[in-house]
Parts: structure tokens; C-alpha cells; sequence
């Protein structure tokens, strides 16, 4: 999951890196209780999964079982293992994206939350994203911040969600066991089932 | 394991009746006879055997990646597939007896092995524990197995159950281990989807 991680961790960088002479923008919210965290909480991780994809994710995913003894046992059973990794993510993505959601709500304002968010939705931002994770040219290209997401990122909680965002691998570690327990049933369905689909093709057509 | 051959041996060379005489099986009658042995051998010994041999390396090797309370599915489902791909196993390891021993050999075994008494001595030793009552295999068992190709068997087969099952071990595992990774899939997911509805967390179709 590190890649993961380290994906977020460089929005975060990114984010700091704005202009920091705009003015801190962002309003005082006078109710800020858990669901409307996790409401916002929510809509930043599948704003930032929109922008910067499950792959990484998927091959954390994919890399760990790969070491199994057993998803050795055929080259085939390998790319059995990978393909059930991708759906499964892409499958429970919803259950992903809650419980990190959740995670991120239980440690940061709401004021950070939505701060976090308006950096995350700025269209230079996601360029940047992209481009760091190979999916666009390089950064040297890209866009500066917006107005608004230039504001969020040098307001206090812009800041402050920036330097939480910094130990984001450490935010999420108390849910990294229910991320992996809630994504290996279907993983390891999937797997089975495709690896199951590729003895009976062997049995089929043996050579 | 080790144990089956001393104590099949004292058991079978208890009697002194007179030996039998063998034709000797052609390939293919030898072939049919190694898949009869290990079918019947497969209830009181093999099973149990293999039961053993995979559950405790597949539950430690899965700790991380499974909750505590699945372990036990991973018995569950190893016991189940090995009901269900019975005949597939008892071909592999009938292949592994085809090399083990001589044609001669597993036809005086086959006549110890479908013993009541031999399978009740089977079942405890592979259970690891003590026979339920003495051991009292038939005089035509006692007869057979003092044979030069009786004791062959007592000794190739009883007495070095590795050699039978190593040559085949990989085909084995890829019969059985795509549906244990099924059914374990299938038994954790239906365990996780409860938990995750408990917390409130959105739980897709998929899972």
C-alpha cells in the first residue's frame, strides 16, 4: 500500500508548494460533527482515487500475494492473482474509500477536510498528479493552483491539513488490516476461480 | 507417518501362512491398480495427510492477510475441496504409487489396504492416535502381505509415504488449491460482509 501513500503524500506536497502570498480564504464552519466529516472525507479519497487511480493499490496488492508460494504454482495462476487484484479494488472501492474516509475524518477538522478538498479538485492539481504518476508529461508543464485552491492551500487549515497529510502512511495504519480484511475474500475468490478456470482449460487441452 | 510401517509390519508379519502366488500386472492393470490403492487408502490415511500437510502452512502463510476468526475456514475449506476433488486426487496419487512400486506390489496392497482391520490401523495412525481395538487383518491379508511383494509394499508404501506423494505433489496442488481458494474467499467474504454492514459501511454486491 505504500505506493498509495506516497501518491497522497505528494498531493500534499504539491499542495504546500502553491503560492503562498494568497490570502487563507476558507470559512469558519460553527458545526463540524463526525458525518460531516466523513462526508467530506469521502469526497476528497474518491475525488483524489479520480484522479490518481486504484493502480497503485491494485499492484501493492498484487506484489504482496505475488510472493505466495502457491500463486506461483503457474505463470498463469500470476496473471489470475493480478486480475483478481484490479477487480476486487475496483469492486470494493466503495468499502475502500469509506473506511479511509472514515480514518481521514477521525483525525482532521472539518475546516482541513474542505480545505484538502478544494486542492484536490483544482485542475492543476490533478495534472500534477497525473504527471507523477506517469499518466501525463512532466510536471515542468503544469498549470499553477487556482485562486481558490492557492487560498486553501496557504490557509491555517489548508496548512494544517497539509503537515497531517505528511504522516498520512501513519494516519492510516490502525486501517490498513481492515482495508486488507475487507478486499482478500473477493481476491481470493476471484483468484480461485480463475485459477480454477485455467486447470479445467488444461484439462480440456492438455499438451 | 514413520510409525505405519513398524506397526503395519508387526501386524501383517504375525502371520505365517503360506504365500501367495502373483501374476504380474501389466502397465496399464498396474496404473488401474495404484488408483484403486490410493482410493482405498484415501479415507483412513491419504485425506488426513494431506489435510495436515496444508492447512497449518496456509493458515500461518495467510496471517496477515486474513482476520483470526477465518483460520478455521482454512480447514473448512481444505476438507471440502479434498471431498470434492477425491477422485482427482486419488488419480495423482495413484500415479505417484505407479512409481513407488512395482505392479506386483500394489496388487498384494491393494488386498491389505481394503482390510477392515488394515483401514482402522490406517485411520489411527494417521489420526495419531492408538487403534481402536487389535489389529486383526484376515488370513488372505497375513498371506499376501508376507510375500516378497507384499512386504514391498509394506515397505515402499507405509514405510516412505513422501516418495508416494512428491513426484505429484505440484499436480496436487494445483487441483486442489484453486477451489481452497475459492471456498475460503467465499466463507470470509460472507463473514466480512456482516461485519462491515454492522459499521455502517457501504458493502458492494461483489464482496
Amino acid at each position: 500500500m505504500r505506493a498509495a501513500w506516497f501518491v497522497l503524500g505528494l498531493g500534499l506536497a504539491l499542495a504546500i508548494a502553491a503560492p503562498r502570498a494568497v490570502q487563507a480564504a476558507t470559512n469558519p464552519v460553527a458545526v463540524n460533527t463526525d458525518a460531516q466529516r466523513e462526508q467530506v472525507a469521502i469526497a476528497f479519497v474518491d475525488e483524489f482515487f479520480a484522479t490518481a487511480g486504484y493502480k497503485p493499490l491494485q499492484d501493492a496488492f498484487a506484489g504482496a500475494l505475488g510472493a505466495w508460494y502457491f500463486a506461483n504454482l503457474r505463470p498463469e495462476w500470476r496473471t489470475a492473482l493480478n486480475e483478481a487484484a484490479s477487480e476486487e479494488l475496483d469492486a470494493d472501492r466503495p468499502t475502500v474509500d469509506a473506511i479511509m474516509a472514515r480514518q481521514l475524518a477521525k483525525d482532521m477538522t472539518l475546516d482541513e477536510l474542505q480545505a484538502g478538498l478544494v486542492i484536490i479538485r483544482d485542475p492543476a492539481m490533478a495534472a500534477a498528479l497525473k504527471a507523477n504518476l506517469g499518466h501525463a508529461p512532466s510536471s515542468n508543464a503544469l498549470p499553477p493552483l487556482q485562486l481558490d485552491a492557492q487560498r486553501a492551500a496557504v490557509s491555517p487549515a489548508g496548512q494544517s491539513f497539509g503537515r497531517k497529510f505528511d504522516r498520512f502512511d501513519e494516519l492510516m495504519s490502525p486501517v490498513k488490516p481492515d482495508l486488507t480484511f475487507a478486499v482478500m475474500p473477493g481476491v481470493l475468490r476471484r483468484f480461485g476461480e480463475k485459477a480454477e478456470a485455467v486447470e479445467a482449460q488444461k484439462r480440456a487441452s492438455p499438451k | 507417518m514413520k510409525l505405519m510401517v513398524a506397526a503395519l509390519t508387526l501386524v501383517l508379519a504375525g502371520g505365517a501362512a503360506p504365500a501367495a502366488a502373483w501374476a504380474a500386472d501389466d502397465k496399464a492393470q498396474g496404473d488401474k491398480t495404484a488408483v484403486d490403492v490410493a482410493t482405498a487408502m484415501y479415507g483412513p490415511a491419504y485425506k488426513r495427510m494431506l489435510h495436515d500437510a496444508l492447512v497449518p502452512p496456509l493458515t500461518d502463510g495467510m496471517s496477515g492477510v486474513i482476520r483470526p476468526e477465518w483460520r478455521g475456514y482454512v480447514a473448512e475449506a481444505v476438507d471440502e475441496e479434498l471431498d470434492a476433488k477425491a477422485t482427482v486426487v486419488c488419480a495423482l496419487i495413484g500415479r505417484g504409487l505407479s512409481g513407488a512400486a512395482t505392479p506386483d506390489e500394489l496388487a498384494a496392497g491393494l488386498i491389505a489396504v481394503r482390510d477392515p482391520a488394515i483401514q482402522g490401523a490406517l485411520k489411527a495412525l494417521a489420526e495419531h492416535t492408538p487403534p481402536a481395538q487389535p489389529v486383526s487383518p484376515t488370513a488372505e491379508t497375513r498371506a499376501t502381505m508376507t510375500t516378497p511383494a507384499g512386504r514391498g509394499f509394506t515397505q515402499k508404501v507405509f514405510g516412505d509415504i513422501a516418495k508416494v506423494v512428491d513426484p505429484v505433489k505440484e499436480d496436487l496442488l494445483r487441483a486442489l488449491m484453486p477451489g481452497v481458494f475459492r471456498r475460503l474467499g467465499q466463507k470470509a467474504s460472507a463473514d466480512e460482509r456482516r461485519r462491515l454492514q454492522s459499521q455502517g459501511l457501504p458493502v458492494e454486491a461483489a464482496i
